[in-house]
């Protein structure tokens, strides 16, 4: 027992972490060619768009279908639908907190695959300041709210159908998961009304936005994402959780340096047990870099399955070293 | 040319008004080429849960859509379902233009035909209005779609017009401006050779065409929608009317009447939309999104180098 915990604590994080994308990278893009359906209400970006391909649909674009419907029936029988597609979204989220993030969203891994490209070149990585950081971090919730009030603004006729599912018009999603089965039919503008220019637009420039960004900035799109904004709100009951020993943390900084997402929090914290922050992707690549036994440590309902230790990072920091 | 008011029978699931337009109410089946809305544009989250959605079609007279009115009959309508079951549907008894109502339990397509016989002048008219309706599944596909969508005919109907598919077509696939639609023109399960066949568009341009000697014929659905810019609808949905006549030479007695030929008609309706390239534009998209990717990458290059500078004076100075 003892063997197959110093086993997991000295995995090689990043090598797992690849291949486990890679593979639901395959399954959530071209599953559906095999007849996978994993259903509609997905926690993370396999988007509604790749039409064949997907394996089922990120719940973002049936939510904003559902609270579009005419509010007389939004509150009576369509009601049952958003609930029940929401406790479908609650439960699979559930299990793996943001998890999704770290290790299925194909647009997540679309972005680490940007970084790795970027470091092969020998170009640095772009970072925010603090400053900058406290003041984007909202963004991920305005667009939320924008998320879900214009679908119900619609079915309240307060605006017109042409807007409907909002965000997914200016996803980048929408636009650059396609391209991976050969469907090139998102990169267009749609003059059919202004809303859909304004929206198809701002969808065409964010993502030429995402691909710089996303190549200078590890996990640029992420720090927007409104959905990682839904799960923040989900994520008290959920079963995987980080944690952090603060008594044990020397604030060496070494997980902050490997944290995508440019968590500060992660470091400088030492009072929280429960760490993850909203913009946290669960990648546990600050629980691979931390060399303090047992500082910070993954549960799954409770029971811990991997956790620093002195030896996985030795290891691990070998690894990199030599390569 | 213009279409007229030529009497000829069609089934519409649109009732009879002056204008023709309107858009199909209730259901979510449509006519032929229309299925439900296409692809992301809907939900597909259906109706009140447990409520199984019905289709009705009224009978209309004259080729147009646009002037076509309502006609009084009694026959019922031959229905066969998405899977083939026969059935026949009495005409609605609340007076009113003739309509008959169906009910779509299960995505596929449902034929239905109106069938009237009559010898007037020692010829008999055997006229069959047919509508083809799609009900699919939003924008899920559907467990065999494509079997579900392979024409079919019946022994039971003595003329009849089948519209080939689509390239890949499935039930919320739509017909557009510019695509070429085909036909085929069926008498007892065999094609008829010169055959008459015209395309009526939605606002009464008409063009017709001698089948060939496998019954077929085939149309360009032209672009007859022209709005000002900001009423365009993407969505705008047109009728066109399909119909098919030849004589042959043929005698009987039908109902104890004698008759010395046959003339056979018989209609096929359908919707058609905007196509894509009506309002999207691939350039625009891709230049936008060059544009912003150009802007943000030298953005990101001259911030760097900003912040390079500096450090190069300093040296310079000592
Ligand atoms: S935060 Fe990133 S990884 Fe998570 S759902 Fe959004 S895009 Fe995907
Ligand atoms: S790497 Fe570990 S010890 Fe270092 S600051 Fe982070 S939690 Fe503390
Ligand atoms: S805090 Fe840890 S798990 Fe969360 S994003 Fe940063 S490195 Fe990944």
């Amino acid at each position: 027992m003892s063997k197959l915990r110093d086993a997991v604590n000295n995995v090689d994080l990043k090598r797992f972490r690849f291949w486990f994308q890679l593979a639901a990278f395959v399954l959530f893009v071209y599953g559906g060619y095999l007849a996978i359906n994993l259903g509609n209400s997905l926690p993370m970006f396999s988007c509604g768009y790749i039409r064949d391909g997907r394996a089922g649909v990120c719940y973002l674009l049936p939510l904003q279908h559902q609270l579009a419907r005419p509010w007389p029936q939004l509150f009576s029988y369509a009601g049952v639908a958003v609930l029940t597609g929401f406790a479908i979204f609650a439960l699979w989220f559930i299990v793996l907190n943001k998890g999704w993030c770290g290790f299925v969203c194909p647009l997540g891994t679309l972005q680490d695959w940007l970084t790795s490209l970027r470091q092969k070149l020998g170009i640095r990585q772009s970072g925010y300041t603090h400053e900058q950081f406290r003041r984007l971090t909202w963004i991920k919730y305005v667009l939320l709210a924008l998320l879900l009030l214009i679908p119900l603004g619609i079915g309240g006729g307060l605006w017109s159908h042409e807007v409907g599912a909002p965000f997914c018009q200016i996803c980048p999603g929408r636009m650059v998961l396609p391209l991976f089965v050969g469907d090139f039919s998102q990169w267009t503008i749609d003059f059919s009304s202004p809303g859909k220019i304004v929206l198809t637009a701002l969808g065409m420039g964010i993502t030429g936005l995402f691909i710089v960004g996303a190549f200078v900035k590890k996990r640029f799109f992420c720090f927007f994402c409104p959905m990682s904004a839904l799960h923040y709100l989900l994520s008290k009951p959920a079963l995987l959780r980080l944690r952090k020993d603060g008594s044990k943390c020397t604030r060496c900084g070494d997980c902050y340096t490997a944290c995508d997402m440019e968590i500060r929090e992660i470091a400088d914290d030492v009072t929280r047990k429960e760490i993850m922050t909203d913009d946290c992707t669960l990648c546990l690549k600050c629980v691979a870099a931390c060399p303090e036994k047992g500082a910070l440590k993954v549960d799954f309902a409770n029971i811990t399955f991997f956790e620093s230790t002195e030896e996985g990072f030795i290891k691990r920091m070998n690894k990199g070293i030599r390569k | 040319m213009r279409g007229g008011g030529d009497g000829v029978l069609w089934l519409s699931d649109q009732a009879p008004r002056r204008d023709g337009g309107g858009r199909p109410g209730g259901a979510r089946g449509g006519m032929a080429g229309m299925g439900g809305m296409a692809g992301m544009d809907d939900s597909g989250m259906g109706g009140a849960p447990g409520r199984i959605p019905n289709k009705r079609l009224w009978l209309r007279s004259g080729s147009n859509p646009l002037t076509a009115g309502s006609v009084p009959a009694s026959e019922p309508v031959l229905l066969l379902d998405a899977q083939q079951q026969a059935s026949s549907i009495d005409v609605e008894a609340h007076g009113g233009p003739y309509n008959v109502t169906f009910p779509m339990p299960e995505p596929g397509v449902y034929n239905a035909y109106f069938v009237r016989r009559a010898v007037d002048q020692e010829t008999l008219a055997v006229t069959v209005a047919k509508a083809e309706v799609m009900r699919s599944a939003g924008h899920s596909k559907v467990e065999g779609e494509a079997q579900l969508m392979v024409p079919r005919t019946d022994s039971r109907v003595p003329v009849e017009i089948v519209r080939e598919r689509k390239d890949g077509e499935g039930l919320f696939t739509r017909i557009n401006y510019g695509d070429t639609i085909r036909f085929q023109v069926l008498r007892d399960g065999k094609p008829v050779q010169n055959a008459r066949v015209s395309f009526t568009s939605g606002q009464g341009w008409s063009n017709s065409v001698q089948s060939d000697e496998d019954g077929r014929a085939g149309f360009v659905v032209i672009r007859d929608y022209f709005p000002e810019w900001r009423e365009f609808d993407r969505r705008h949905r047109e009728t066109f009317v399909v119909s098919a006549s030849f004589p042959v030479d043929q005698a009987g007695e039908w109902q104890g009447s004698p008759y010395h030929s046959v003339r056979y008609t018989t209609t096929l309706a359908g919707a058609y939309y905007p196509a894509i390239e009506d309002y999207e534009s691939y350039a625009w998209g891709l230049g936008i999104a060059v544009v912003a990717l150009l802007f943000s990458g030298t953005a990101v290059y001259l911030y760097r180098r900003r912040r390079v500078r500096p450090y190069r004076e300093v040296s310079f100075d000592e």
